[in-house]
């Protein structure tokens, strides 16, 4: 499991759409594979496959991913129909069945 | 055989008892593997069985013009084009070239943000389905530092 916290942040825009801005900073190495460590010895492919955003538990949007994503993904969307207090969660898998999730409040 | 189904049955239940409630209790959405192992963009539009797309000015990309580091290129999307369904980023140069294949619905603005890595200086492809067209437009990003074999 990942011991670094996921970062994410909703902030409302105030628009007539009642957009959220959402920010989502996630922890991952994002190997693609065909580096290799100190000792020359290949480094195993390790990357973020899947990417489900949600708001107050339902999924709303859902982004697949290959090992051309930085390390340390940063990912960002415009979420319509947002109130203040609503929960938006993130969660992530990996193509070795790691798996994170956060929830925070829009605001 | 049964063994193996047993096996799989118990890491399944493991794995949803670690992350009660996660999102991926269930098994995700089919992923289609063969398109992200694409070696070429040619692959990637067979392996997700695209039609050629139209070039349109309506797909805006922000990128830099120059990336010291192609490890690490912020890439915004924004579309005028309605009833977005899809964003995919191709990387033409990349050993995988396909970075990402967003879903999109109306609840979410046309705009996307990520972060990907270039092997070279190559050209981004940014495909944008919208009302059941695909549509695409590109932008040219110079790589200083190669992106992909660091990582």
């Amino acid at each position: 499991m990942n011991k670094f916290p996921i970062r994410m942040r909703a902030s409302l825009q105030n628009d007539p759409d009642h957009t959220a801005l959402i920010k989502v900073l996630l922890n991952h190495p994002m190997l693609t594979g065909l580096s290799k460590d100190e000792q020359g010895r290949p480094r195993p492919a390790h990357f973020i496959t899947e990417i489900e955003l949600s708001l107050n538990g339902q999924p709303v949007a859902r982004v697949q991913t290959g090992s051309g994503i930085a390390a340390d993904p940063l990912f960002g969307w415009r979420l319509k129909g947002v109130k203040a207090g609503d929960k938006v969660g993130i969660a992530w898998l990996d193509n070795q069945g790691q798996q994170q999730s956060f929830e925070t409040t829009a605001q | 055989m049964q063994r193996r189904h047993f096996l799989a049955g118990g890491l399944a239940l493991l794995s949803a008892y670690l992350a009660p409630g996660g999102a991926w209790a269930n098994s995700p959405a089919s992923r289609n593997s063969n398109a992200f192992n694409a070696r070429s963009p040619a692959s990637v539009y067979a392996a997700l069985g695209l039609k050629p797309p139209r070039d349109s000015d309506a797909i805006r990309i922000v990128a830099p013009d120059v990336a010291e580091n192609g490890a690490n290129i912020p890439v915004e999307i924004q579309t005028d084009l309605p009833q977005v369904e899809r964003i995919l980023l191709i990387g033409e140069r990349n050993l995988f070239p396909l970075l990402a294949d967003a879903s999109f619905n109306p609840r979410l603005q046309p705009w996307f943000e990520a972060r990907i890595k270039l092997a070279e200086t190559s050209k981004l492809h940014v495909l944008v389905q919208a009302n059941g067209q695909l549509y695409s437009n590109s932008r040219t990003v110079r790589v200083i530092l190669g992106g992909c074999l660091p990582g």
